[in-house]
């Protein structure tokens, strides 16, 4: 149990990490650009919300694993593959809980009134200079938001996962999995304590999330 | 008005449904561009300030070209770089900045101390004095808009640009706001431009008049009494 909860954790918090800094950056350039097939990109971004986790998990096994696209030269440099590793369930969770990220922080970057970033402009600022010092300070609650949410769903990842880290007990077992292992095995003491802590966890995450959009409006 | 206006645009541009084309040239003195809504004259000072580019055109201030040519080619100088001073009509002060940091945001590049002393000038200036620490939304439209100003007066523009910046106001107010504007004119030595759908603003202040109306420049009077004479008080009249 406390394994799991530890992993389950790490893989989130590692995950999130990765996805606050690569979906604050897309969340930015999608705001702010407009280009030919600007809708096919964010349709692409969101794909992972809609598909069942296992397509998306497949998708990566077919990118990372020992022969996929990617995984064959990493392996080929390394003689290391991601397949059933922690690593692998950092990835999944991150692939599954960007599109969160993304869409909440460019709707939040959005909301920015485009009169105070066009101010910020005419009083000689870069878009760089004007996105930390204006548009950052005005959206933070919407970021933080996506950020709660996007740990949320890593936390609850469960296909992705199972594809692409397998479900190795004391070695690949989040939470989710743990659940899925104990329901399935019978003991059912281990199951309900896990789908508690899950929830509880989740709750406040959640509710963290709903807090700091609230202030938003 | 002397040979050589500072700011020259002649400026073409289309809009869905408009067609914008404006001839204009001003010197160290204030223009009002005047117009019902919808005219094209916030377009106009978009394109000016070069937070649109024009289809055709140049844009000249002090001698140097800010937008020429085509849209796609030529030159486009990017708004930053144009030292051009906006006050928009929603004053778009920074509601995480207090008054005071609002002002010092608009120093950019500048010596801290230097900047400091200088907001603290406009601050007195702009009777803003006492309100340095407060946030935008803990003081009035006026104050607001005088803050907006000093704030677009510190990073020393060389053409200022107002969108309708007196129009949340109340009558007392903008009476007061254009004899703080007037007055600050006198030392500044810029050109500024107004947009203004109010006929009374228009004549109070316009050294120049332009009359905007369905994208096009219908006039450009030296004295807006001959051009708004009586009859002809409000825009939807011209």
């Amino acid at each position: 149990m406390s394994w799991s909860l530890l992993l389950s954790l790490k893989v989130s918090l590692l995950a999130t990490l990765a996805v606050a800094l690569g979906g604050l950056a897309a969340a930015f350039v999608l705001a702010g650009a407009r280009f030919r097939g600007k809708h096919l990109v964010e349709a692409a971004i969101l794909l992972p919300m809609v598909l069942p986790p296992t397509v998306t998990g497949y998708y990566l096994v077919m990118l990372l694993g020992r022969f996929g696209v990617i995984g064959r030269h990493i392996y080929g440099w390394t003689g290391w593959n991601i397949m059933f590793t922690w690593q692998a369930a950092v990835v999944a969770a991150a692939v599954v809980s960007f599109p969160i990220m993304v869409t909440t922080a460019q709707s939040a970057i959005e909301a920015v009134d485009p009169e105070m970033i066009d101010s910020s402009t005419m009083l000689g600022y870069s878009r760089t200079e004007t996105a930390l010092r204006v548009i950052l300070p005005l959206a933070w609650r919407g970021i933080f938001s996506g950020i709660a949410l996007a740990f949320t769903r890593a936390l609850g990842e469960f296909g992705a996962t199972l594809m692409l880290a397998g479900n190795i007990p004391g070695r690949t077992d989040t939470m989710p999995l743990a659940i899925y292992s104990a329901a399935t095995s019978g003991d059912w003491e281990k199951a309900h304590l896990l789908v508690i802590t899950l929830t509880l966890l989740s709750v406040c995450m959640l509710a963290a999330a709903r807090g700091f959009s609230r202030r938003l409006l | 008005m002397s040979a050589d206006p500072v700011l020259r645009a002649r400026i073409r541009h289309s809009l869905p449904g408009f067609a914008l084309d404006i001839h204009l040239d001003l010197g160290r003195e204030i223009g009002v561009l005047f117009g019902p809504s919808g005219s094209g004259k916030t377009v106009t000072l978009r394109l000016l300030a070069g937070l649109l580019r024009p289809y055709e055109g140049e844009v000249i201030l002090n001698g140097m070209l800010l937008s020429s040519g085509a849209s796609g080619s030529g030159i486009h100088v990017p708004p930053q770089k144009r030292r051009i001073g906006f006050v928009f009509q929603h004053q778009a002060l920074f509601p995480h900045m207090t008054v005071l940091e609002n002002i010092v945001y608009g120093a950019r590049g500048q010596d801290k101390t230097i900047a400091l002393a200088e907001a603290r000038r406009l601050l007195h200036e702009f009777r803003l004095e006492g309100l340095e620490s407060r946030r935008p939304d803990r003081i009035s439209g006026g104050q607001r808009q005088r803050a907006a100003l000093a704030r677009a007066l510190i990073a020393k523009p060389e053409l200022l640009l107002l969108d309708e910046p007196f129009s949340a106001l109340d009558h007392r107010t903008r009476l007061h706001m254009r004899d703080c504007l007037a007055k600050a004119m006198k030392s500044l030595g810029i050109p500024v431009l107004l947009v203004t759908h109010d006929h009374e603003e228009a004549v109070a202040l316009a050294a120049k008049l332009f009359i905007v109306e369905g994208g096009t420049l219908r006039l450009s009077a030296a004295s807006p009494e001959l051009s708004l004479g009586p009859g002809k008080q409000r825009s939807g009249g011209i």
